[in-house]
Order: structure tokens, then C-alpha cells, then sequence
């Protein structure tokens, strides 16, 4: 089994970076091009704001950004020190440290001035913050203070939790709540709504989902072409820029050049013995070590529930924002555990996988508490072993990697048992 | 009844509810639990089913490891754990309402392994600003109702929903009373009992409950005057079962004069103004909201500056537990807000049900000094 070598193997790495610098760079400048800003949380309805020519930008990103450049400790510090406890979100406590301090990885140093950061670090001040609460509740708490921090209007989505399903009760308060946030929308910016427009960028959203849930079920294959790291990696677009061309283009490319991988039989790692599932966001911090402790074993990460929640959308063109409310209202982590289990259960069985891994995140308590119940509950339906570890997206200072990696070694022996006399 | 027979009665209820289940049950009476405020009771009341209160008392977590981590608050944590030791087994059904995410966990997690059980959860919107949410509101409690229906196997009557909405109203006024009277003797009316008091009326059939309150509350001369020595402290937070911060108070000469808890005053703020499925929905609505519900980004701080002013509180702690992210979203800006206005504040952090060490006598006595 060949090996591949990421960066040169994969040319559109080079487009993402591009993507993603350009795109927070023409944010950074948006008041040279009078654009307005709306922060907006991940799973937030971004096409009424793309068809208005309204900037979004994600918090949740940037606090993914901070967290990989190992930035978490000393932002959320500055949170901590503003009296937010150390128990909430961290995407929030970087989110507000980042704020506070002016200090963040987006710190644009442009050439033409000499490579001084003129702007100071950090996201663009918002004109307008729109919050769906379809992740979380924390989204709801943590836009309040931001709306009070920043002093702008808030506009509010809320999606209620699908406790029994999708019921007709909930599609309809969240249809109401679309066509008022348009309202809203032209009245904090003064930009008209067209429906034209909105369906021409919900297509170009399908679209880019489409080829996002194409590009993960590339690792069906075995051995499969990247692992969850890479997906964690190219899940950027979707989330900050789904909507436009420029995405559905990259995906295209990154799909045709995975494929060309599998179908060469070319793995990330040297050999693919064990496939593994992950729930969970990533471990931002950790990502290099944990995929190289994970590699060493020949286990690959295949998929996972967190970058397969942007998989899904379905806006249909005769029922724009019905359909939009129903795609919103009915998202990942909105969905009863009975849901996640057999989305999990499914997943193993599509990605032919051998055991997998909960990440159980003390920041998101939405998406980790359930956990213990859907990871005895998954086993049972499909008699593969589990491994839960407790970490934090963004914040090291509970993390042991002697403890991780003793806890990952001895699941290994597990499966390696499991192999032998299966 | 003399005074000391209510203080007796709402302690015992207050602190273990369960003898007060078991009795109804032995007169053939449904009880349902109810883990939140935002259950309608007035609607379940009318069908005939007493509505309980769950508050997790459970002093050690075990069981409940296997289902909740260590960085889940302890209301959710000990009501797990009791609901798994059989505390409650008596009850008819468990009902929720929505409200933060770790409730919202919970009610899958209890659903998923007590299959048997009785479970509805009322869907209240997250928003409660305006007609939209207000429609979406109404349309959900009455999905709600109807599976109380199937339940109960008869329709909802008007004429009973009117009768407990009376009944509601009058524990309201009377609770409201309670807390004006306790400013007024603040000996006779320890603070405690204001908590006590309103942890019997979430356990007890509010016209039972309403008898206690009015034979108590007669024995006192409402013309008297408020004390003026005694300095006034608020509560802020989300559900507590604390009692000792009370009687801290009380010792260092100083009283919890009022409070914004799930346990205190919102539960009984705001009357239902009309007796029918649409008026309890606006009551709900427009109640003093908790911290996981959004009005507009300074409700709340309104609302306690409000309350700070018309009560003259000279210090507010923030009566927190521990992993409970709507109230720690809110406190440095409310404590901005109420500093702001020269009142003290300060920040207790703990785990429900757990005894508190020398620590909280400290902190109590350190507060009830600077206020002074
Ligand atoms: S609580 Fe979870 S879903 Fe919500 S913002 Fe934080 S990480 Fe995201
Ligand atoms: S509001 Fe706070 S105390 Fe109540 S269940 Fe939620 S997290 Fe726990």
C-alpha cells in the first residue's frame, strides 16, 4: 500500500489555504468595499445573507483557528479574567478573549504597508450578529453578550430541539422566524432581499453540500484516501463560505483528486489496519499528535459525526424558505440521541469500520452529554468496541498525553484481539 | 394550626417530598414529576394530576457516572441518580420542558432508559419576545396537552382549568404575600422559610398548599413596618436547595430579603390573567425569565435592577451551580450592572445537595461585613 504525502499529493490544499486567506482578508477590508459583517454561528442560515452581499463570518471558525495555533490558554484567560468561567464553551471564552485583547490568528499584515498589522488581530467588528440556536443553547447566551459587547442588533432563529422528531409545529415557527429575520436583515443594513437571488445562491449551497457529503464518503474506500484530520481540514469552506461559486469549485477538485487517490489504492497511512469512527468536534491542539499516535497503529480515522452535520441540506426551489426552515430546523446536533445513534450506527456500517472514538468535550455539553448512553448503545448494535476520551476542543490545560495515549494504546490491543479471533 | 406546625409541614415537604407522593398515591391520585418551571402546571393540575417538583437531592453520585459526566451540573447529575435508586418510582410520569442544554440531554438520557416510563416534554421556544415565538408557544402547549389527554383519557374542562387557575393564582399572591411579610419580621419569619415555602407549594396540591400558606400568613399584622436594621440580600441563580445561605444570613444579623431563583420568586412572579389554554401560555411567556430564555439582550438586567430598587437590596450573591452555563453566560455583565449601581455582589459556586464546608460561613460573613 503506497503512502501519499499530504501537501504535494493534494493540490487544492494550496487552493484551500488561498480560499480561506482570501476570504477573511477581503472581511478584514470590508470597509473599503462598504460591505457589511454579520457574525453568524455555524449551523446558522447563511444564504439570505450571501444573496444580500453580506460578509458572514464564523466565530466557530476563527475559534477552531485559535485552538490549532495553540492560541486557547491565554484568550480564554482573558475571558476567565472578565469573570466567564472556565466551564463554558471555549469557542466562546476565545471568542470574547480574542475580542477583548485584539490579538487572534487573523492578524493581516499587508505587504504593502510595510507588513505592519494595521488593523489588529482578530475578526472585523460585526454590523449585525445572527444566532441559530440549532447547535446549542450556549450560541444563544454567548451572541447576547457579544450583542451587548459590540452594541448591534441581534437577530435570532430559534430552531427548537427535536425532542419528538420533526413536527409541524416547529417548521412553522421556524418558516415565521425566516421571513421576519429577512426583515431584519434589510433593516439593520439597508440591503434589499431578492427570492431570485436567494435561490440562485440555495442552489449553489445544495450544491457545495452535495459534493461535501461526496467527497466524505470517498473513505468508504479501504484503504481510504485521507482520514478525519484532512476532513476537519477541508471542512472550512462549507461551513464559512457555502453559498458561492468558489466553493462548489474547490470541492470539485478536491473530490476528483481523493478519488484518483482511492482508486490507486493510496493511504494516508503506511498500513490500513484498523478504520475508526470519531464523534465529537476535533481536538484542535492535538491534531498533528493524535493523528500521528493513531497512524503509528495503522488506524485511520475514516469518518466522523461532526464534519458529516454540513453533509445534509435540501432547499428546494418551489418552497425556497420553507424548505430552508425545514433544512435548519432539523440539523445534526438538533436531532434526539435516538437520531445520533443511528446516525452513528450507520455510519459505522457504511465506513466498514472496526471500533471508534468518543470525544467527550467539555465545552459542548449538547453534543458530549448522551455520550455514554449512544457509546454502549452503538456497541451493542454493531458489536464494535468503543474508547471515550475526555478533552476539550480548544483548551489543553486538562489534557494529558501520557493518559491519551495509554487509553489509545490499549484500545489498539482491543481491536488487535477482536482481529485476531474474528 | 399554630406557627410552628406550617414550619414543621414545609420543612419536612420541602426537604424530602416523597412521603407527600406516597400519600396521594394512596388516595389513588396521579402525580407526575416536572424537572422545570416552564411546565404549564395549571393545565396538569386541571386534569387531575398533581405536579411535583423534582430537585435532586441525592447527596453521592454513582449511578448516575454511567450516564452523565463529571462536568454536568448537579441538579441534573442527583435527579438522575434518585430517579436510578428509585427515589420517585411511585410517579405517574416525568415531564420537561425545554430549556438549556443539559436538560435537554437529560430528557433523552432518562427517555432512553426508564423506556417504560411516562415522558413529555414541552417544546417552549427559546425565544419569548413577540407574537411569533407567542404563536409557536400556544400551538406547542397544545400539542402538549394532548398527550396529556391520552394519558388521562378525557379532554381538558374548561371550567376545571378555570378552578385551578384560581387555585395557582391565589398560591401566587399568597407566596408574593409571604415575601412582604418576611421583611416585616424577619425573626418569625426566618429566611429560610421563604425557600421551604416555595419548594412545599411546587410538591403540594396548591389548594392544599394555599390552606398552609393563609393560616400561617393570618397569624402576622400586615400594617406592621419592615424592619430597617437587617441589611437585605438578593439571590440570583437557577434552582437551590441550599438552605444553610439562608440561615448564614440570618446569623450575621442580615436577611435574604428576595431572590431571582427557580426556586424563589420566578416561580410564583405573574398571575395567569385569563383561565384558558391561551392566557397560561402568556403567563409562561412573560414571567421573570430564566437565563436560558432570551426577552432582549438586558431583560434580565432589567428585571433585577428592577427588583434591587423596589426591595432596597444592599447585596446580591450569585448563587451558582457549578456547570451551569445559561446563569455564568450572564454574571459579569450583570454583576457590571448591578455594581454599577453600587450594590455588592458576589459569586458562590457549589454543587447542589452537597454539604458545604467552613468556606461558605466565610464567604457569607466576609459579604454580610462589606455590606454593613
Ligand atoms: S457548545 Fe458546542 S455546538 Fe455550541 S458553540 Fe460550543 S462547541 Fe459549538
Ligand atoms: S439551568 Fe443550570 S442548573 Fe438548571 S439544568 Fe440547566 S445547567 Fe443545570
Amino acid at each position: 500500500m503506497e503512502q501519499y504525502n499530504q501537501l504535494s499529493e493534494i493540490s487544492s490544499n494550496e487552493r484551500l489555504r488561498k480560499l480561506m486567506v482570501g476570504y477573511y482578508m477581503k472581511a478584514k477590508f470590508s470597509w473599503l468595499t462598504r460591505k457589511k459583517i454579520a457574525w453568524i454561528t455555524s449551523g446558522g442560515p447563511v444564504e439570505p445573507l450571501i444573496s444580500m452581499g453580506i460578509t458572514p463570518i464564523y466565530p466557530e471558525n476563527h475559534g477552531a483557528m485559535i485552538g490549532a495555533r495553540k492560541m486557547g490558554p491565554e484568550l480564554s484567560d482573558a475571558a476567565e479574567d472578565l469573570g466567564y468561567s472556565r466551564d463554558l464553551c471555549s469557542y466562546f471564552r476565545c471568542d470574547v478573549g480574542s475580542a477583548v485583547l485584539k490579538k487572534s490568528p487573523i492578524d493581516i499584515r499587508p505587504k504593502f504597508l510595510g507588513g505592519r498589522a494595521v488593523f489588529g488581530g482578530g475578526l472585523p467588528k460585526p454590523d449585525l450578529l445572527v444566532c441559530c440556536n440549532n447547535i446549542c443553547g450556549t450560541v444563544l447566551k454567548w451572541y447576547e453578550v457579544q450583542a451587548r459587547f459590540f452594541n448591534v442588533p441581534l437577530i435570532i432563529v430559534d430552531t427548537p430541539y427535536n425532542y419528538d422528531g420533526e413536527t409541524t409545529e416547529i417548521i412553522e415557527y421556524v418558516t415565521a422566524q425566516f421571513g421576519e429575520m429577512i426583515t431584519q436583515i434589510e433593516k439593520a443594513t439597508g440591503k434589499r432581499f431578492s427570492e431570485k437571488e436567494f435561490i440562485r445562491v440555495g442552489e449553489l449551497s445544495d450544491e457545495a453540500v452535495n459534493l461535501w457529503n461526496e467527497v466524505l464518503s470517498i473513505c468508504e474506500n479501504v484503504p481510504a484516501p485521507m482520514t478525519c484530520f484532512d476532513a476537519f481540514m477541508y471542512l472550512a469552506p462549507i461551513v464559512t463560505l457555502r453559498g458561492t461559486q468558489e466553493v462548489v469549485d474547490y470541492y470539485k477538485q478536491l473530490k476528483v483528486e481523493l478519488q484518483s487517490l482511492a482508486d490507486r489504492k493510496i493511504s494516508p497511512v503506511p498500513e490500513e489496519k484498523f478504520r475508526l469512527v470519531w464523534d465529537n468536534l476535533p481536538i484542535w491542539f492535538k491534531m498533528r499528535r493524535l493523528s500521528k499516535t493513531l497512524a503509528n497503529y495503522g488506524a485511520v480515522l475514516v469518518a466522523d459525526t461532526y464534519t458529516n452535520a454540513w453533509a445534509d441540506n435540501d432547499i428546494s426551489v418551489e418552497k425556497p424558505i420553507e424548505s430552508m426552515a425545514r433544512v435548519y430546523a432539523t440539523a445534526y446536533l438538533n436531532r434526539n440521541t435516538e437520531t445520533k445513534i443511528k446516525n452513528m450506527v450507520n455510519l459505522m456500517n457504511r465506513f466498514k469500520a472496526d471500533g471508534f472514538l468518543i470525544h467527550s468535550n467539555r465545552s459542548c455539553k449538547p453534543y458530549s452529554f448522551g455520550q455514554l448512553d449512544i457509546k454502549d448503545e452503538v456497541s451493542r448494535r454493531t458489536g464494535k468496541p468503543a474508547l471515550m476520551i475526555e478533552a476539550d476542543m480548544c483548551d489543553p490545560r486538562a489534557y494529558s498525553d501520557e493518559q491519551i495515549a495509554t487509553r489509545i494504546q490499549a484500545f489498539i490491543e482491543t481491536l488487535k484481539e477482536r482481529k485476531a479471533t474474528a | 394550626m399554630d406557627r410552628a406546625d406550617y414550619i414543621k409541614f414545609v420543612e419536612s415537604v420541602s426537604r424530602n417530598p416523597v412521603e407527600q407522593i406516597n400519600s396521594y398515591k394512596r388516595q389513588e391520585r396521579p402525580v407526575f414529576g416536572y424537572t422545570c418551571s416552564y411546565v404549564p402546571e395549571e393545565l396538569i393540575d386541571a386534569m387531575g394530576i398533581i405536579p411535583v417538583r423534582m430537585l435532586g437531592r441525592a447527596q453521592t453520585i454513582q449511578s448516575a457516572e454511567r450516564h452523565f459526566q463529571s462536568y454536568c451540573c448537579s441538579q441534573v447529575r442527583s435527579l438522575m441518580e434518585e430517579f436510578i435508586d428509585g427515589v420517585y418510582s411511585s410517579l405517574d410520569g416525568l415531564l420537561f420542558a425545554h430549556t438549556c442544554d443539559t436538560m435537554q440531554q437529560f430528557h433523552d438520557i432518562y427517555k432512553k432508559n426508564f423506556p417504560k416510563a411516562f415522558v413529555k416534554n414541552i417544546n417552549f421556544p427559546s425565544r419569548l419576545d413577540g407574537e411569533i415565538p407567542y404563536n409557536y408557544a400556544l400551538a406547542e402547549t397544545k400539542r402538549f396537552l394532548k398527550s396529556v389527554e391520552e394519558f388521562t383519557g378525557r379532554p381538558l374542562s374548561s371550567d376545571s382549568l378555570k378552578e385551578s387557575v384560581t387555585a395557582y393564582n391565589k398560591n401566587r399572591t399568597l407566596l408574593e404575600k409571604l415575601y412582604g411579610l418576611h421583611l416585616k419580621y424577619p425573626v418569625d419569619i426566618p429566611s429560610r422559610l421563604l425557600l421551604q415555602s416555595v419548594i412545599m407549594s411546587q410538591c403540594v396540591d396548591k389548594r392544599e398548599a394555599n390552606k398552609w400558606l393563609e393560616q400561617f400568613l393570618s397569624s402576622f399584622d400586615e400594617k406592621a413596618p419592615e424592619d430597617s436594621k437587617r441589611k437585605r440580600i438578593m439571590l440570583v441563580g437557577s434552582v437551590n436547595i441550599n438552605e444553610e445561605v439562608y440561615d448564614l444570613a440570618d446569623e450575621f444579623g442580615a436577611m435574604i430579603a428576595d431572590d431571582d431563583l427557580c426556586t424563589g420568586r420566578r416561580y410564583f412572579s405573574t398571575q395567569v390573567s385569563e383561565p384558558t389554554v391561551e392566557g397560561v401560555t402568556r403567563r409562561y411567556l412573560s414571567r421573570p425569565h430564566c437565563a436560558a430564555k432570551h426577552r432582549d439582550v438586558h431583560s434580565r438586567e432589567r428585571w433585577l435592577l428592577e427588583l434591587i430598587e423596589k426591595r432596597s437590596i444592599d447585596g446580591v450573591i450569585f448563587l451558582y451551580l457549578k456547570f451551569c452555563d445559561p446563569h455564568c453566560f450572564d454574571y459579569p455583565d450583570l454583576r457590571k450592572a448591578i455594581e454599577g449601581k453600587k450594590v455588592p455582589t458576589q459569586l458562590i459556586e457549589m454543587e447542589q445537595s452537597v454539604a458545604q464546608s467552613g468556606q461558605l460561613r466565610t464567604k457569607l460573613q466576609a459579604f454580610v461585613e462589606m455590606i454593613s
